[in-house]
């Protein structure tokens, strides 16, 4: 598949402009959804959905901090193998062991006051790993010595959210 | 059949064909089709009127009724009496057995996966009995419009499962429409809004029938609708008002105990009429007849009327409580509230519903016709006759697609909510060595476990060359199309061994099935299948054709070299020539193929080359506007 920046002529760095992302995605579509070539034979049909795909998916990757981070480093020729590497920094390590062990205590308590809490923590700690992130890759050619390490922490933070938000749901459902 | 006509090499005349499309909403009391006419979409009556089809069809063994008709038999003969089909459409045995309760007709699970109804007709799959209702419809919609349908676009309850769009795509099929989309009924309704022009909203949609209730909230981001949760209650609608109002003209008239099934049905309808009646009046008269012959005159008042709906308004505003929590967001963040459903005609929900979301809902559409209408304007749309419309309708995936692994979990491969078309790729591994096989089962839903979710489809990858174990790289690719139907391919990397799967679900139809269906449908017994068949080709040719010529005229000389240029022509003469001989359904498809072949590349230059005006233009205007 193309690269995503490419594919919406987009500079390649780490922030982007999200207002810009989205009206090109619009009017991309507008161009390729296979919905344009429904009287056109199923060739241009089939061409046109695997195109549409590649832009849904170029988006998504864009439009999502850390997989817009991954994509960088990849370009940066960074192997990032999102399923085997973890983080081997040990003080980060201990700090995810805590913040699950407050996590599943208000989930066994049944706790919705301080499972908010935790969350308003949780997002203030997301938006310091993003920035970090952000400098990381200020330069996106020659990405920091801490890159990567800083990329799976966002990791860990978004996906601890969204962790708590299907708990939160769970305990609302009773 | 029509006459066709051949648009001439440059010739202009593609624009100026008008393509037929309708919109159906296939529902599970009653079923609409609609079409834009003037510009306008409106519901098409059937000869005496009525817009709304029930969803009902009665069959006797050697006459199919559908409709009003149908509906008819629904006391002398309830047994072939076929009515809520929606309700067991692309479910498996085992799902139906736990409706099979509720509903009155006799289902036999038997030897195939795919439940079948007993009926005086034979047996037949809830597939059928729905390509029945869709055949009533498309043959409304051509003795309207004068000719055949070209394309139309149905409309699926937002939590529809791949095997339930799946099945009503294949009813479609079987009623020989070709479908441009599916969309979802809560989308609908917020198109024939316009809501779908706006940027950015949230927009709750309240849909009370007779006897569903349905609570939708869809986010509009960027052109695509989002489904953030849907919920309701498949056993709560209008009815269960009417049957409260008929409890207490029981209880007034002083007939309580009242058993005799003929005087009991005339107060429920006694009470469906004060009910309807209250929409505009602020109080009513009925009258009740005792078993003595005597007469009972009751007053009824909207406050009656209010404080009877109240308990079954409070468990829908459950529901919308619960959906609201499902999708972290409180009341206030609603932006709009449309009303579906001839329920929400009561003023009673109307309050209710404003009071809840603190906004007036939209309702100056027919709430029993607002489904229809927005799908028709999408038809409309899909069907090109709107050539200058920027509007495009993007659909996410409603439910998360997946793979079992190790353990019995889930491996997601799409998340629920991801814009489609979408394409996925996931690398896996064999655990053992020298394993030459892979069986991969596919599920949709939410949960971690397997056996809590939805099971698709289930086949096996072999011929994988003997290696040590996690040493073969196996990529499965999942690809769901605009109208969220999913494709799986697993192919090993090293070998390029290939195996692949159409998903049709579990418990969906096969192929041979649908042929055999097909051929036996009273629909189609009707029409020859080589005839059927040879106008399918002799259509596709003609999209094929019209669409070559108008890309020959506006951008063959940019893209082609002269060469290029005769090999595709000669293939379209070739085709052409075959088509209007029009004999051989076989030839035409060849003949077709051929031009696509042919073409593929100019088609592909020509896709790459719009993407890039697209972003090119779109960089001119955003200098303009200063940023």
């Amino acid at each position: 598949m193309t690269d995503p920046f490419e594919q919406f002529d987009l500079p390649v760095a780490f922030e982007i402009d999200r207002q810009q992302l989205a009206e090109r995605f619009k009017r991309l579509q507008a161009e390729l959804h296979p919905d344009r070539f429904v009287l056109q034979g199923d060739q241009a049909r089939r061409m046109a959905a695997a195109m549409a795909a590649d832009v849904n998916e170029a988006y998504a990757i864009l439009d999502d901090d850390y997989r817009r981070a991954v994509a960088l480093l990849e370009r940066a020729g960074i192997k990032f193998d999102a399923e085997r590497d973890t983080s081997q920094n040990i003080e980060f390590i201990e700090a995810q062991i805590e913040w699950r062990e407050r996590l599943e205590e208000a989930e066994a308590a049944g706790d919705r006051e301080e499972l908010d809490a935790v969350g308003m923590e949780l997002e203030k700690a997301r938006d310091e790993a993003r920035s970090k992130v952000a400098e990381a890759l200020a330069d996106p050619a020659s990405p920091g010595a801490q890159a990567k390490d800083r990329v799976f922490e966002l990791r860990f933070f978004d996906r601890l959210l969204a962790e708590l938000k299907r708990t939160r749901q769970n305990l609302a459902r009773g | 059949m029509a006459l066709l006509q051949i648009t001439e090499p440059g010739a202009d005349s593609a624009p100026h064909r008008r393509h037929l499309a309708a919109g159906i909403d296939l529902g599970t009391t009653h079923s609409l089709v609609a079409t834009v006419r003037s510009g306008v979409a409106e519901t098409l009556p059937d000869e005496q009127g009525r817009h709304i089809l029930p969803s009902v069809v009665h069959y006797a063994p050697d006459a199919v009724s559908v409709g009003h008709a149908a509906a008819e038999h629904a006391a002398d003969d309830p047994h072939n009496t076929i009515a809520s089909v929606k309700r067991l459409i692309g479910r498996g045995a085992a799902d139906v057995a736990t409706l099979s309760g509720e509903l009155p007709f006799r289902l036999k699970t038997g030897d195939s996966s795919v439940p079948r109804i007993e009926t005086a007709a034979g047996d037949k799959t809830a597939v059928e009995v729905s390509a029945d209702i869709l055949h009533t419809l498309r043959e409304r919609a051509e003795a309207t419009l004068g000719d055949e349908l070209e394309g139309v676009v149905i409309t699926v309850p937002a939590y529809f499962d791949d095997p339930q769009r799946q099945a009503t795509r294949d009813a479609a099929q079987l009623a020989g429409l070709n479908v441009l989309r599916l969309i979802s009924e809560p989308t609908a309704a917020a198109v024939a809004y316009g809501l779908d022009q706006g940027e950015e909203s949230t927009i709750a949609v309240y849909d009370l029938g007779g006897g569903t209730f349905d609570i939708s909230i869809l986010q509009l981001r960027r052109g695509v609708f989002e489904v953030l949760a849907t919920g309701g209650d498949s056993a709560l609608g209008g009815d269960d008002v009417d049957r409260a109002i008929a409890d207490w003209l029981l209880n007034q008239a002083g007939m309580a105990g009242e058993s005799d099934p003929q005087r009991l049905r005339r107060v429920l309808l006694a009470a469906r009429e004060a009910k309807e009646a209250l929409t505009d009046a602020d109080s009513t008269r009925v009258e009740v007849v005792r078993a003595d012959g005597s007469i009972h005159t009751a007053e009824v008042d909207r406050a009656t009327l209010m404080e009877l709906a109240r308990p079954l308004l409070d468990r829908t505003m459950a529901s919308c409580r619960q959906v609201l929590e499902d999708a972290d967001l409180a009341p206030d963040a609603i932006d709009e509230v449309v009303l579906v459903g001839g329920s929400t005609r009561m003023p009673a929900v109307r309050e209710a519903v404003e009071k809840f979301f603190g906004r007036a809902p939209h309702a100056g559409i027919d709430p029993d016709r607002v489904v229809a209408i927005g799908a028709a304007q999408q038809a409309d749309i899909l069907a090109g006759n709107k050539p200058d419309t920027e509007l495009l309708l993007l659909d996410v995936i409603p439910l998360s697609l997946g793979l079992e692994t190790m353990g019995g979990l889930v491996e997601f491969i799409i998340p629920r909510n991801t814009t489609i078309p979408a394409t996925r790729a996931q690398d896996f591994t064999t655990f053992k060595d020298g394993q030459t096989a892979m069986s991969l089962h596919v599920v949709q839903g939410e949960r971690d476990v397997v056996d809590a979710n939805r099971s698709l489809a289930r086949f096996t990858l072999s011929g994988i060359p003997p290696m040590v174990a996690g040493a073969a790289r196996i990529r499965v690719t999942f690809q769901v199309d605009a109208d969220g139907l999913l494709n799986v391919t697993a192919r090993e990397q090293t070998q390029g061994v290939e195996a692949h799967i159409e998903v049709k679900p579990s418990y969906g139809l096969t192929d041979s099935e649908i042929e055999q269906m097909l051929r036996d449908s009273a629909s189609s017994a009707r029409e020859d299948m080589e005839a059927r068949r040879l106008r399918e080709e002799q259509v596709e040719a003609d999209r094929v054709l019209e669409a070559l010529d108008a890309a020959l005229e506006t951008d063959g000389d940019r893209y082609l070299e002269a060469e290029e240029r005769q090999t595709i022509e000669q293939a379209r003469d070739a085709l052409r020539a075959e088509r209007e001989q029009g004999a051989d359904p076989d030839a035409i498809e060849a003949a077709r193929k051929r031009v696509e072949q042919a073409s593929e590349a100019f088609v592909a230059r020509r896709m790459n080359d719009s993407i890039r005006r697209a972003l090119a233009g779109h960089n001119v205007s955003e200098y303009d506007a200063g940023n």
